[in-house]
Parts: C-alpha cells; sequence; structure tokens
C-alpha cells in the first residue's frame, strides 16, 4: 500500500465507523523515514533503510474515546470492536482539535545521503582513530538519517502535517594498552554529513577512551566534580520527567510544590527551545495538534514552568505548553519535549581548560552508567557507575573508574559554580537534551 | 504474506549478488493497560504489521524494513536500498576473507509452530484482572495508599523465510503484570514491584493468584518503610533467589553474546574452555523452558531454541550466536537470534538465563556475613562487555549485622567487573526462582526470564551518599 493509498482508505474506514454509530472520527498518521549506516572495526558493518507507516484512529462512542493503532487496513469489525470496548471501558473524552485549512503541506526538508558516500566519510573517521595506537576496536561508527512526518486528519477532514528530521552520528572506541581495557562513547547531531565532522567527533571519543586508560578505583570521599557534556546530558534528562505535571501534581516529583521557588544556583538557566541548531526536533505543532511554543523550566535558578499537555493540564489546573508527545507512534500522548538545553544565565562559558582551572582539583566524569535505573525522580537521589579523570592543580593527573557516584539531584542544580562552553547531545533513545560540562560542586564517591 | 511473494523476494536479492537473504513478516496485535489504584490510566489495543529483509554478502548486513509488504513495494524498497550501496567495492580489501554463500535453494523446509493458550479476553476481563490487583494490595495494610498496575499482552505471528530454504510460522503469545504498591509512613514513602508473565494466554492467570502477587509487593514496599540509608564501600552481598538472576545477566551474560565477542569486543572473547568463574557457578540460557515468559519455540532466525550452557563449573562452554555471527566466529547458531519486531535485524540475545542451583543453604550465607548487604530486588543494570564493567541498582535492599539482617535500607547501586566478580561467587543457594523482565539492546526490548538460587558474592562495591 501506498502512502496515498493510506489516506485514501482512511475515508472508507471513516464512513465504516459512522455506520457503526462513531462521531468525531479523527486520525494521526505517522511516517518515519530511516537511513543508517554502521561501521565497525574497519570495515561497514550494517546498513539499514526503512519506511514505516502507522496510523492511530479516534472516535466517539456514547460521549467517550476510543482508540486503536493499525499499520496495516483492519478488518472494519474487529477495529469497531476495539474502539466500542476501549471507549467504553476509557469512560473520558479527549479533547479534540479541529484545524483551520482544508489542508497544509509539511515540507519535506530532510535530505538523505546515500549509504556510500556516508561509509566513505566513516570508513575515513576509522581509519583516523586507528592511527592512536591505544585504539583496540571502534565498536561503532554509525550515522542515522530519520525523517518523522505526522499527519493530523480531524474530524472534518482537514489537515495538518509536521515533520522533524535529523541527522545523528555516534562512535564508541574499545582502547587498551597492556592489561588495562577502556570504552569511551560520543555523539552529536547535525543537518548534514559536511556540517558534522566525523573525524573530529570521532577524536572526542578515542580522548575519552584514551584518558581513562590505566585508571582504577579511588579512595571514597567527597570530590569536587566537573560533569562533562554527555554524562550532564544525560543525568539531566533523567530527571527531565520531575518538571511534567502529572507528576508534580500527584507527588512523583521532587520538585512538587517547588514551581516559583529556587531549586538551582542563580547562574542556572533551562530552556525547551523547538527548533535548536543542534538539537533534534523541530516539531511545531505536538502530537494532540497544541502549538509548540518552548518555554524556561529554569530562569536564574527559579522554577518557571511545569510541562503540560490537554490532559495534565485540566486535571492540575496548569496551563498548556504543548508538550503532549507520544513516546511512539502507537502509545498514547503523554508528557514529552523537542529539545531541552542547560546553560548559563548571564555568566561566561569557559573552555575546559578554564573549567577545569576553576575547580583545580577534583574530578571530570567522563563516562556515567546506570542512569536508567539509578536515578530517582521522586526523591532527586542518584547513584551511579562513574570514570573519568583526576585533576591536581588544573591538569590531568590520573585517571579513575569502578567508583559510584552519587548526590540529589536539587542539591546538585542548587551548588553548580560554573558551565562549560561546548553543548552535547543526548542520543537518539532519549529526549533531547543538550548540556555543557558542569562544575556542579561536591558529590560523594564510593571506590576503595 | 504469501509465501510466493517471499520466495520471488529470496530470489531477487540473491540475484543481485547477496549470499543470503532472509525475510520476517510479523503481524502483532497488543493490548497494554494501566490502573492507578481504581481508575484506568492508559490504555491502547491494536495491531502492526510489517516486514524485515536482510541480505548477507560476506559479514556487511543491509536491512531493509516496512510496513507496506506486497510484492512490488518491497521489490521497490529493495532496488533503491541496493542501488546506493555498493558493498563490495567499500570493503575491497577487508580482514575478513568471507566465504561465498551457499547460493543453492534446497527444498523448502517448513516448520509450524504455536504457543498455547488464547489472548481473546475482552478489555473488561483484563480490566478486570487489575481492579483484583489493585483492590488485594490495597488491602494489606492501611500504609498502602497507591497500587499502580499494568497489563500487556502479544499475539504475534511471524514467517521467517530464507535463501537456505527455511520456511517458519511461529505464533507467539504473551501476557504480563506489572504490579507496583506503594507504602506510606509520614512523608515517607516506599515502592516495591513485581511482574509476573508467561508464554502463553490470559489462561495464566488462572494458574497463578495474582492477587497474592500484588499483596507480595504491598508487603515488600511496607518492609522497605523507615529504610536508612545504604552504607558504601566494599562488602559482602547476598543476591536472593529469582529475578536477581539479571545479575549475572548484566556481569556476563551480555559479554557472552556474539555480537559481543565478535572482533575481540568482550571480556570474554577467545576465552572459551577456560575458567572464568567460581567452580560454584553453572550459566545456562535455555528459551524452551515450558510456558516461561522469556521462551521461544524457534528464534527471531527460524532456528528452534534449545538449552545452551554458557558456564559450567566456572569453565567457559560456549556463547549466544545467531547466523551471521556464526560466519565470524565459526560456530553453529544457538537459537538465540532476537528482535523486538520487524523494525530490528536480529542479533545473539539472551532468552531465560539462570545460574543452576548448587547446595548452600541463604540463612547460612547471611549467618556468614559481618556486615553486608542482603539484595532481595534488582531494577536493572548494564554492562560494557569490552571492558567487563557492570552496574545495577537495587530495589529491596537490607543490612545484615553480625549475621542477621537488621533492618531495610535505601536502593544502591552495586558494580563490580564481570571477570573478578565471577570468581568471588563463594555460596550458591538451593533455592532456585525465574523471574521475568525485559532487556535493552541493539536489537530493541524483548521479553527475557533471569533467574537464580541465592548466591553470597564476597565483595562488591556499594555506592551511595553516605561517604
Amino acid at each position: 500500500m501506498t502512502g496515498q493509498a493510506k489516506f485514501l482508505n482512511l475515508d472508507a474506514v471513516r464512513a465504516e465507523l459512522l455506520r457503526g454509530g462513531f462521531e468525531q472520527i479523527r486520525f494521526q498518521i505517522t511516517q518515519t523515514r530511516r537511513r543508517v549506516t554502521a561501521v565497525r572495526g574497519r570495515q561497514i558493518k550494517q546498513v539499514l533503510d526503512a519506511d514505516d507507516w502507522m496510523c492511530v484512529v479516534e472516535a466517539e462512542y456514547n460521549g467517550f474515546t476510543g482508540r486503536a493503532y493499525w499499520s496495516r487496513m483492519p478488518d472494519p469489525e474487529r477495529l469497531a470492536g476495539v474502539l466500542r470496548e476501549t471507549a467504553r471501558m476509557n469512560r473520558k473524552k479527549s479533547d479534540i482539535c479541529y484545524f483551520s485549512e482544508p489542508a497544509r503541506s509539511v515540507r519535506n526538508g530532510a535530505v538523505f545521503e546515500d549509504h556510500d558516500t556516508v561509509s566513505g566519510r566513516l570508513l575515513e573517521a576509522a581509519a583516523h582513530a586507528y592511527q592512536r595506537p591505544e585504539v583496540v576496536l571502534l565498536q561503532d561508527c554509525s550515522y542515522e538519517q530519520r525523517e518523522d512526518i505526522c499527519y493530523f486528519i480531524d474530524p472534518d477532514g482537514n489537515t495538518a502535517a509536521d515533520a522533524s528530521a535529523y541527522h545523528f552520528f555516534q562512535a564508541a572506541v574499545n582502547a587498551g594498552a597492556g592489561s588495562s581495557r577502556s570504552q569511551a562513547q560520543h555523539s552529536c547531531y547535525g543537518a548534514s554529513l559536511e556540517q558534522i565532522d566525523a573525524i573530529r567527533q570521532i577524536d572526542h571519543a578515542v580522548r575519552k577512551a584514551a584518558d581513562i586508560l590505566g585508571a582504577g578505583p579511588i579512595a571514597s570521599g567527597r570530590y569536587q566534580v566537573i560533569l562533562e557534556s554527555t554524562v550532564m546530558a544525560g543525568l539531566l534528562e533523567a530527571y527531565l520527567p520531575a518538571f511534567y505535571a502529572e507528576n508534580t501534581s500527584d507527588s512523583r516529583s521532587v520538585l512538587t510544590g517547588r514551581k516559583g521557588k529556587r531549586i538551582a544556583a542563580p547562574c542556572v538557566e533551562l530552556r525547551e527551545v523547538p527548533r535548536l541548531p543542534g538539537g533534534r526536533s523541530c516539531r511545531r505543532i505536538d502530537d494532540e495538534g497544541c502549538p509548540v511554543s518552548g518555554s524556561d523550566l529554569i530562569r536564574a535558578g527559579i522554577m518557571k514552568t511545569e510541562l503540560t499537555n490537554r490532559h495534565s493540564g485540566a486535571e492540575s489546573g496548569l496551563p498548556l505548553t504543548g508538550n503532549g508527545f507520544k513516546p511512539d507512534s502507537k502509545a498514547e500522548v503523554g508528557t514529552g519535549v523537542t529539545n531541552v538545553i542547560l546553560g548559563p544565565a548571564g555568566e561566561k562559558a569557559l573552555g575546559r581548560e578554564e573549567l577545569i582551572g576553576r575547580m583545580n582539583s577534583g574530578l571530570v566524569v567522563t563516562g556515567l552508567e546506570g542512569i536508567f535505573a539509578g536515578t530517582d525522580v521522586k526523591t532527586g537521589d542518584f547513584s551511579l557507575q562513574a570514570k573519568g579523570v583526576i585533576i591536581k592543580d588544573g591538569i590531568i593527573a590520573g585517571a579513575f573508574k569502578e567508583v559510584t557516584i552519587a548526590g540529589n539531584f536539587c542539591r546538585m542544580l542548587e551548588q553548580i559554580i560554573a558551565f562549560g562552553d561546548e553543548p552535547a547531545a543526548t542520543g537518539p533513545d532519549q529526549a533531547c537534551v543538550l548540556s555543557p560540562s558542569v562544575y556542579v560542586g561536591a558529590l560523594a564517591v564510593s571506590g576503595e | 504474506m504469501k509465501q510466493a511473494v517471499i520466495e520471488r523476494v529470496l530470489d531477487y536479492a540473491l540475484s543481485r549478488g547477496y549470499d543470503f537473504a532472509e525475510v520476517f513478516y510479523e503481524d502483532t496485535a497488543r493490548t497494554q493497560l494501566t490502573m492507578l489504584n481504581e481508575k484506568v490510566t492508559g490504555m491502547s489495543a491494536g495491531r502492526e504489521s510489517g516486514a524485515g529483509i536482510r541480505l548477507l554478502r560476506g559479514n556487511v548486513c543491509q536491512y531493509v524494513y516496512s510496513d507496506r509488504t506486497d510484492e512490488a513495494s518491497l521489490k521497490t524498497m529493495l532496488q533503491t536500498a541496493v542501488s546506493g550501496f555498493s558493498a563490495g567495492a567499500a570493503n575491497k580489501g577487508g580482514e575478513d576473507g568471507a566465504k561465498a554463500a551457499d547460493r543453492r535453494y534446497p527444498g523448502i523446509r517448513y516448520h509450524n509452530y504455536e504457543t498455547a493458550g488464547q489472548q481473546d479476553p475482552a478489555i473488561s476481563d483484563k480490566i478486570g484482572l487489575l481492579e483484583r490487583c489493585n483492590r488485594a494490595g490495597l488491602s494489606r495494610s492501611e500504609q498502602i495508599f497507591q497500587m499502580n498496575s499494568g497489563y500487556l499482552d502479544m499475539d504475534q505471528q511471524v514467517t521467517i523465510a530464507n535463501s537456505r530454504g527455511l520456511y517458519v510460522q511461529d505464533r507467539r503469545r504473551k501476557t504480563r503484570l506489572f504490579l507496583e504498591a506503594a507504602a506510606r509512613d509520614g512523608s515517607e514513602v516506599r515502592r516495591s514491584y513485581i511482574g509476573p508473565g508467561a508464554m502463553g494466554g490470559f489462561e495464566y492467570y488462572g494458574q497463578i493468584v495474582p492477587e497474592e502477587f500484588a499483596r507480595k509487593a504491598a508487603g515488600a514496599a511496607q518492609d522497605l518503610l523507615h529504610a536508612r540509608p545504604c552504607p558504601t564501600g566494599k562488602m559482602p552481598v547476598v543476591i536472593a533467589g529469582g529475578f536477581g538472576g539479571l545479575f549475572f545477566h548484566e556481569a556476563c551474560g551480555h559479554s557472552l553474546e556474539a555480537g559481543a565477542v565478535a572482533d575481540g569486543g568482550s571480556e570474554f572473547s577467545g576465552a572459551l574452555e577456560r575458567r572464568i568463574a567460581s567452580p560454584l557457578i553453572t550459566l545456562i540460557d535455555d528459551g524452551t523452558i515450558a510456558g516461561e515468559w522469556g521462551s521461544l519455540q524457534v528464534d527471531d532466525e527460524g532456528t528452534p531454541t534449545r538449552k545452551n550452557v554458557l558456564i559450567e563449573n566456572g569453565v567457559l562452554k560456549g556463547y549466544l550466536v545467531d547466523c551471521r555471527h556464526s560466519r565470524r566466529l565459526g560456530i553453529a547458531p544457538t537459537g538465540s537470534a532476537r528482535r523486538e519486531s520487524y523494525r530490528f535485524a536480529p542479533d545473539a540475545r539472551m532468552t531465560n538465563t539462570y545460574i543452576a542451583p548448587g547446595a548452600d543453604r541463604p540463612e547460612d550465607m547471611i549467618a556468614s556475613i559481618e556486615r553486608g548487604l542482603y539484595v532481595k530486588g534488582i531494577n536493572a543494570g548494564s554492562v560494557d562487555a569490552y571492558t567487563g564493567e557492570f552496574n545495577f541498582n537495587t530495589n529491596e535492599t537490607f543490612l545484615i549485622e553480625h549475621g542477621k539482617i537488621t533492618g531495610p535500607v535505601r536502593s544502591a547501586t552495586l558494580i563490580g567487573t564481570g571477570g573478578e566478580t565471577l570468581k568471588k561467587v563463594e555460596m550458591v543457594g538451593s533455592d532456585f526462582e525465574l523471574g521475568q523482565g525485559f532487556c535493552y539492546a541493539g536489537s530493541g526490548r524483548i521479553y527475557i526470564g533471569a533467574g537464580q538460587p541465592s548466591v553470597k558474592i564476597s565483595e562488591m562495591t556499594v555506592g551511595g551518599d553516605e561517604v
């Protein structure tokens, strides 16, 4: 079935459902185009191409909203059965978004490079990495090109469309020297192969892996800490749900009752920016059809916004922020973000050397594992496996690994001292958060 | 998807110079429900279908997927994908010396499998099940103020065919509950969860008593009230039987998957027949256990699953291998290829992974410890297969002092390296249990079992804020 045919079939589905007693029938269709080129070692490992569609239908039945998804034209009777039953059990009515224009086309702005072009560049970057004697295996060097187009068709048949596209590079490097082993990763978004300098990006991963060679546990204690950009972005991403109204209103967030209060040092600013250079998402409307405008989550250390979708906004009485996003095309709408960026409010961002100099002595954490399970949005506590380099008198004096680093998200934000100047982003399997390296003050380290 | 179409797609792929081609077609119905106390908070039901086509030329894999499964669309996609990728030229001079393939197309071997059970009950019955569980949990104690439950089921029909003449159809049914209880005393709130699941249909809930699981989660949440901060540093740890087996899943399971082992990418690469663990450890991955959540009749390449002994009495005996990596490693596939859906190329992954029971008594393990931790539940973890560094976060955690459990402590992160920690296993209990969960990796989110008897590890690093 072609994409066009999917749209044509909607009329048949609508007619069938109307005959079955359904009202207010609306659709959301998502098309995903992906191309991934991956190198392992000095060879191409895998290439992937995809063109995949998913349809979701919602309709009212006896005053309640039913919902079902499918990727192939369903048996109308079966579809009606699922919609009836979900409406009956849901016993709630969803808000309906109407679009004023009969149709609005989406700009198809994504440019896809072919595998030969991309693999040539990746193999070049791989050869560059192997010039360093410490590199044992380029475990992964991959480039993903992706475009998601969402079509919203309201009960009157009017259509709105929105798209988001990105190119994403990531590298994972295994290094070795004697019996010592290390592994490090680096990644970034961009609009094109040209913009993403693969050799420069791979250098970051190689440096991080090489820096940790020879590392071991350090003594337990409290240390001054800089969280490197990718590490800080990953940690921040884990705590984004703390800003969701569905959590703050239900005491499931460490930030419950903190709106309007200081939750971070005065130099801290955290913003959602829908169309951010270096970010991933460029959506203009969310998955409920609401405009995405962006907002300040933290301004000058004060918590300013709780993020809402239609349901959580109505339940909590908070204004709608256009954050009704689905975690995947089949799922129900939850809360999500476009791009979130952490940065200094009115303070000068520091270069890497300056930032390390500011700390003088302590740890630079370049790898943090276990974030998925080791962070608690309800309490803010975290305890995570960490590795990185030891700083003494402003210079690298060794490396550490096989320790845990622990603290509390809010207390950490409150004690932020300085920011670096080169933001890095989380990967495509997470919400898009960008952060520079951050000097976060003292954290607890459990080691020897 | 008709067999004739599949055969023509495979023929087309082989005609373009690939030495192996495979079609994975799936049609899957799912229901997911969530309920908070008495209120339905989420409901998702629907059907998705699509096909993934995998082409191998030497060690290079080309994968194409789409929801469109008519012959014309699939061929158009293949043509587009093939035209932009000259893999042979790109790999000229490669070091792997890939063997030329079997281009033969022998007589087709048909296999048809079907998991027993049925997923037909109405959504109202499934919601009724959650209501029963939530009521049971909430009535456990006045301290239990919240039950957050979830239900999911899946009815997946797959057809897997390849250019070696394999043609397999399998119908897989799975179902699982997720039961989280929250206990409160004053301002202190503690949570615990349990997630029983099975390979089968709704009849599973007549074979167990779901309310007992809800009460168990509620009791565990209550037990955690007044938990003290967890001590930190190096100390002995006892991990209880059951989903504590996730510890070995992280500590060594992932490092024995072919994708990690290839190219020297795992700490256990090239270590077959070497001692890598305490002689008390026998590690098994078994996808054939009847009715188990992590079981499958055939894997996602169509190879029948089997019982794989990975470590026997501390000696490394095998890896988990899929078809593609079997070429690189020269080891036959082990029925371990897994993928979340047609959107993922398969990779060697775990099914039900467990440590075989030993002879020790759990109470003797606890009695042998002056100061350490008793870990009854594990949330999740991760590992770097190359360095062997792993971590996992505990859920129900208790302090052992002077040979006795003296009270709950807050959740902690435990870390180590697989190679070292496996050798520190001092005692293995006789109280075996298998738990159910999900594993996230390159080929997506897959259902897995993890189990073990109680195990005592002489020393692990315990992380936390109390240093």
